[in-house]
């Protein structure tokens, strides 16, 4: 049997040939992505519900309608095109003119509707779907044994990806689809109707997306999460390619599926993580893309100041918050108050880099659960003492956020998202793959010890009056430093960033520090969690967690003080109280990441300071936008801006 | 002004959070003496929901109607949570239900892991777990508890004997598929032992995610080492998934085994008989064995529209038992509960004599079944061929080599 590096020649070629069909997957993917991107500037999150959609017609069709492979290979994308025309019409529209990450967020709320929603209607755990008879059987290639339906995939995809492409590059549509990306006004001074063109371009970037979805489900089965995953990937696919690039994003899909393929074969653990691995590196040394031509596509036009409470309101708000949570376990459950604490903690980290420097990371769980594993392990392993194995996970974090972030910086907008994310990806897998952290099993049997050799914190009081203090010292000290100049200059920086730096303020130290204590807060959170529940799970390090602070922050209104403490309070709350819903708990938090987007860009707290302060007639500038800009004549634009909301 | 006032302010603060709160708990949870109250903590929605989920959910309603609703004079409610699949999940639920809803005992629990955490909670605060559904032998090997009880069947059961079968026609070496979850790693770990005891050798192993969308690249390395068998570590959809994909790529025609040691009714109906016929394992329960097992199937399909699979009957007659044993012993103190179960034997549809082991472990006569062909099923549901009995006693690890700390030797 010949080998190559010791893997046996024909499983090579065999893994080679399953990555070119993820890679047709991926291709087809993110090929609707970047055409998506490149006309209406929204990375779409959903385009992997969209996929899922597509399976799940193709499911429908079958089940309920008795319509076979073949139609709905054409019918579902048509119909599922169709619907998202409207949904372009009707809500879409409304973000061109923000800034990149509203986009990301809205779709990300539709993506956990939808996905939601199917997992109530057909189950997690999915639905069966045959292969067409007609493709059924397979034939021997020597190497391996190649089942007809998978080489329909390569061939059907290729040529879907090369017709695209020739359309978009080699006719006259194509050439005016590509102005009007370029410059939408002056197209449309030459009489070309450029709304239509988006909602129709739109319309077939989703049809691709569910084409490859009725694919799929011979293949994958129908499954409400089967998304999920695949589109994380897809986005490094885009990313790699390059922002917008047609044939970026088909060459870089067949290509990290084939890469993938590889690392099945030489390194099976690490095929999951290997296209993050890619994505940071291209993005660090080649941000454009491997084929990308728009460098730093981020246009933000309107600046999102949120007022805030004045240092007084500040003040009676946190005692208020003190009382109220000291006095609190008379009441509900203490359990349930403690989850509420460590989130709001973690909310505030989040929003520290999110809110007051305007870089929203998608990454934050890895701090979160990176610092969990570490503080578990260290009171477990080690023996270490609660406050140290704390402290450990909290340095841990720390350190963590100052190497991903002296990297993540440079970028800014949605590329901040996407490297952070793929720096969190790599942790997950770290966390999934390394012997210490129990797999998916996590890490269990965390001892809560005895704080400072003398509290014993089995004792559900001491528990909880230490979460407490933590929680209300680290809220403390977030607000100081919010408060203090460095925080003002971190908001005078994000706002304008050239100006803060035609000032003389090293932006980029500014953001690192900005960035690492929201680490090394994230940090504290993930370490407390770890003590509290006594267990380091993967669920702290999944993406997904990174979603869910972005929801809390941005639901309580990001950049106000208290607006996380909110938010973690309202998402934990419907956790809580509303598990008997199931699945509707996820279709509600992405109907409220939706309602956010579009109606209060300033959260709750932020919005409620607003009519508070239009109830009182303050028509002047609320103090804290001041305090948020630097003070410089040409600002007058932006605090006007400010006082008015969003 | 905010510098000045700031050090003052915490101090009050301060002094609110710890001066309020130090005398207002009670120093342990209340005893629920007015209710027995029983959590079936289990996976509602996900990969293994027909296996355990709502099912097991109604048979233990079952198990607590058939008690008229009462024991010692007092209800018992039964409540169900879905973990999702996930520790973080399972545990926390776990923790609410005894730290603050009153519950007495909790059942099924898929998922070993899961399993693991429940059962050192449920020793910490004294209370039951009755697991009937996860298989991982460290739960009466040792993390066994004197209040822990694993009642259907576990990793030895089901593969221990199959193992010796396929070693001695000759299969003698071996390659692995295991999912990267507590059960399967040390169904792994047993099934290792066995067959290198029996002389033959593991060629090789893979290790897919939980849930993985497809097997292929697992199954692949697998049909390339050409081992005379597949033994495949996996449970439910990644189970039902991996056999499919096995004939899809033409590794069972090729003329490799699979083994597949942990499998339910509810596999068998989900892959089709044409698919699955002739999959020989080992059943601690099969609904159409005599009137017993038939009658409480027949109840159960009519609220279920599904007959039982092995792990749901074992939450009822697990229930069963461990009411029996309040009755007993005039109290739902748990440390005098389960010494009446342990005493007690177990005799119902599932378990002729059925004995509760010093470890929790109870002991049962099982079935070594085989799949019909379609042709020999004569009826909707009518799927195995009972090929032999194996006695209870070689069911589980001999107690003379058990880590369970509870055996004293």
């Amino acid at each position: 049997m010949s080998t190559i590096f010791g893997v046996p020649s024909t499983l090579v070629y065999a893994q080679l040939l399953l990555g070119l069909i993820n890679g047709a997957f991926y291709a087809l993917l993110s090929l609707g992505l970047a055409v998506i991107f490149g006309m209406m500037n929204i990375v779409n999150f959903a385009h992997g519900a969209q996929y899922m959609l597509g399976a799940v017609g193709a499911w429908v069709l079958l089940n309920y309608f008795g319509v076979n492979y073949w139609v709905a290979l054409i019918a579902v994308p048509v119909v599922i095109g169709a619907i998202n025309m409207v949904v372009e019409r009707l809500v879409l529209q409304r973000l061109y003119k923000l800034d990149h990450i509203y986009g990301m967020l809205l779709t990300f709320g539709l993506a956990l509707v939808l996905q939601g929603a199917m997992s109530a209607w057909i189950g997690s755990s999915g639905q069966p779907y045959a292969i067409p008879p007609e493709l059924a059987g397979g034939r021997n290639l020597g190497f391996m044994y190649l089942p007809n339906y998978r080489a329909w995939v390569i061939a059907v995809s290729l040529v879907v990806c090369l017709s695209t492409w020739y359309v978009i590059e080699r006719t006259a549509l194509g050439a005016n689809l590509r102005a009007a990306t370029e410059d939408s006004l002056l197209v449309q001074a030459f009489g070309i109707r450029v709304p239509r063109m988006v909602m129709l371009t739109y319309g077939a970037g989703i049809a691709l997306a569910a084409l490859a979805g009725v694919l799929a489900a011979p293949i994958y089965q129908v499954n409400p999460t089967m998304g999920d995953e695949l589109i994380i990937v897809v986005f490094a696919v885009v990313v790699i390619g390059g922002m917008g690039s047609i044939m970026g994003s088909i060459v870089t899909g067949f290509m990290l599926g084939v890469v993938e393929g590889l690392t099945k074969a030489f390194y099976p653990q690490g095929s999951s993580t290997v296209a993050f691995v890619v994505m940071a590196i291209v993005l660090l040394v080649r941000p454009a893309g491997l084929f990308g031509s728009k460098p730093d596509a981020s246009h933000r036009v309107a600046s999102h100041a949120v007022p805030d409470f004045t240092p007084q309101g500040q003040k009676i708000a946190f005692v208020l918050m003190a009382a109220c949570l000291a006095a609190a376990p008379l009441a509900v459950y203490p359990g349930f108050l403690m989850k509420v604490m460590i989130f709001a903690l973690f909310a505030c980290a989040f929003n520290l880099i999110a809110g007051y420097g305007k870089l929203v990371s998608f990454g934050h769980a890895m701090f979160l659960g990176g610092a969990g594993y570490v503080c578990g392990h260290a009171a477990k392993v080690w023996g270490l003492s609660p406050e140290l194995a704390i402290l450990a996970g909290t340095a841990a974090a720390t350190l963590l956020g100052l190497i991903t972030g002296w990297l993540a910086i440079r970028r800014s907008g949605i590329y901040f998202a996407m490297v952070t994310l793929a720096f969190a990806q790599m942790v997950y897998f770290v966390a999934l793959q390394a012997p210490f952290t129990g797999g998916e099993n996590g890490l269990q049997g965390i001892p809560r010890g005895t704080l400072f050799g003398f509290i014993d914190l089995s004792k559900p009081a001491a528990l909880y009056t230490f979460v407490l203090v933590v929680f209300l010292g680290g809220f403390f000290l977030m607000m100081r430093i919010v408060g203090s100049p460095y925080g003002r200059i971190l908001r005078g920086i994000s706002d304008h960033e050239m100006r803060a730096q035609s000032l003389g303020y090293e932006s980029a130290r500014f953001k690192l520090v900005a960035f690492t204590l929201s680490a090394a807060f994230s940090g504290l959170a993930g370490s407390l969690k770890a003590i509290v529940s006594q267990l380091a799970s993967l669920t702290d390090v999944h993406w997904g967690m990174s979603g869910e602070v972005l929801l809390m922050t941005f639901l309580g209104g990001a950049g106000t003080l208290f607006g996380p403490v909110i938010g973690a309070a309202i998402v934990v709350t419907m956790q809580n109280y509303l598990s008997a819903l199931g699945q509707w708990v996820a279709v509600i938090h992405g109907l409220i990441f939706i309602a956010c987007v579009l109606w209060f860009r300033g959260g709750i707290v932020g919005e409620l300071i607003v009519r508070w302060r239009r109830l009182r007639g303050h028509k002047t500038v609320p103090p804290d936008a001041v305090a948020t800009s630097i003070p410089q004549p040409g600002n007058r634009k932006d605090i006007a801006m400010a006082s008015n909301g969003n | 002004m905010r510098h000045l006032g700031s050090a003052k302010f915490l101090a009050v603060a301060g002094m609110i959070g710890l001066g309020a709160l130090t005398p207002l708990y009670p120093a342990s949870a209340q005893v629920s003496d007015d209710v027995v109250k029983i959590g079936v903590l289990t996976d509602m929605s996900g990969q293994w929901s027909d296996m355990n989920g709502p099912g097991s959910l109604v048979a233990a309603q079952m198990a607590a109607e058939d008690f008229g609703g009462k024991v010692l004079g007092k209800p018992i409610e039964i409540i169900g949570a879905d973990h999702q699949q996930k520790v973080d999940v399972g545990t926390g639920i776990a923790r609410r239900w005894i730290e603050n809803e009153h519950v007495d005992v909790i059942s099924d629990v898929t998922n070993s892991a899961i399993a693991i955490a429940v059962q050192r909670m449920t020793r910490e605060s004294n209370r039951i777990a009755l697991f009937s559904s996860p298989s991982s032998t460290d739960l009466t090997g040792k993390e066994c508890s004197p209040t822990g009880f694993q009642w259907v069947y576990d990793n030895y059961s089901n593969t221990v004997g199959p193992v010796q079968a396929l070693l001695a026609q000759g299969k003698k070496t071996w390659y692995f598929v295991t999912a990267d979850i507590a059960f399967a790693t040390s169904l792994e770990k047993l099934a290792t032992k066995v067959i290198s005891e029996g002389g033959g050798t593991v060629v090789g192993a893979t290790r897919n995610p939980f849930g993985a969308a497809d097997m292929s690249p697992f199954l692949l390395p697998a049909q390339a080492s050409k081992a005379n068998v597949i033994f495949l570590a996996e449970a439910g959809k990644d189970l039902t998934t991996a056999i499919k994909q096995s004939s899809e790529f033409g590794i069972t025609a090729g003329g490799q085994v699979l083994a597949a040691p942990i499998m339910f009714i509810s596999d068998v109906h989900a892959l089709g008989l044409a698919a699955a016929q002739g999959t020989s394992f080992v059943e601690g329960y099969y609904w159409n064995l005599n009137d017993e097992t038939r009658a409480f199937a027949k109840r159960f399909f009519e609220r279920r529209k599904a007959m039982p699979t092995a792990l749901q009957a074992g939450v009822y007659s697990s229930i069963n038992h461990y009411l029996k044993a309040v009755r007993a012993a005039g109290t739902d103190e748990a440390k005098a509960v389960a010494a009446k179960m342990r005493e007690l034997p177990v005799n119902d549809f599932l378990a002729k004599n059925g004995k509760v082991r010093v470890d929790g472990r109870m002991v049962h006569d099982m079935y070594l079944v085989q799949v019909k062909k379609p042709s020999e099923s004569k009826a909707p549901w009518d799927y195995y061929n009972v090929v032999a009995t194996i006695p209870a006693e070689q069911t589980a690890i001999p107690l003379s080599e058990s880590e369970c700390p509870l055996v004293k030797k």
